[in-house]
């Protein structure tokens, strides 16, 4: 699977032995790739060594500042991170402003 | 999990100081060897930049709050090259 600018995703939780390009700060998190990058070494292979690593797809995600520090984030403000696709799910929740149509 | 170095969102270090622009970009001689010696390490591949990051971030706590950028470098240096017998703990000693 992979996703086009405008997707929204949420970025996995696992627990991170290796070195990964994913702060701590941004997992669990929602975001909206802003922009679709080339392969590159996955960062947790290619930190541990292995001869030769798996390419990714890499992915601009941007995150809300509310959705990452929460009420005392600036209003408006957002934070950009390069994550790899296998850090990456589709998010299918509703959008912040979403609602259900009841009407039926 | 995350470890020492993952601190984006932590209390408790005070602004981030942007230096001025200097020619060369380096306060000390040896830390313009270091950088040499990460780029000839890694343009030869003896390792990648991912393996000497992930002995930086494996620092002891301590020893890693209290090194400054290019001595993390260094024992990230020396960790990956000793794993592969290149070096022994102490050859850098006289950077």
């Amino acid at each position: 699977m992979t996703f086009s600018v405008g997707d929204r995703v949420l970025t996995v939780v696992d627990n991170i032995t290796g070195h990964s390009r994913l702060p701590r700060y941004a997992r669990g998190r929602r975001g909206v790739i802003e922009a679709v990058h080339g392969t590159y070494s996955v960062p947790e292979e290619a930190g541990a060594g292995v001869n030769k690593p798996r390419a990714g797809r890499v992915y601009t995600v941007t995150f809300s500042s509310a959705e990452l520090w929460g009420h005392p984030a600036e209003p408006g403000s957002s934070v950009r991170l390069d994550i790899w696709q296998h850090q990456l799910q589709a998010d299918e929740t509703m959008p912040p402003g979403g609602h259900h149509d009841d009407s039926a | 999990m995350s470890r020492i170095h993952d601190v984006g969102g932590m209390h408790g270090f005070g602004p981030v100081t942007v230096e001025p622009e200097q020619t060369p970009p380096f306060d000390h001689l040896w830390e313009m060897r270091v950088f040499a010696l990460m780029k000839v390490v890694i343009d030869r591949r003896v390792c990648t930049l991912d393996e000497v990051r992930h002995a930086i971030e494996r620092m002891d706590p301590s020893d890693y709050l209290g090194a400054s950028y290019y001595e993390r470098w260094v024992a990230g240096l020396e960790a990956v090259l000793v794993s592969k017998g290149l070096v022994v703990p102490g050859d850098f000693e006289e950077l």
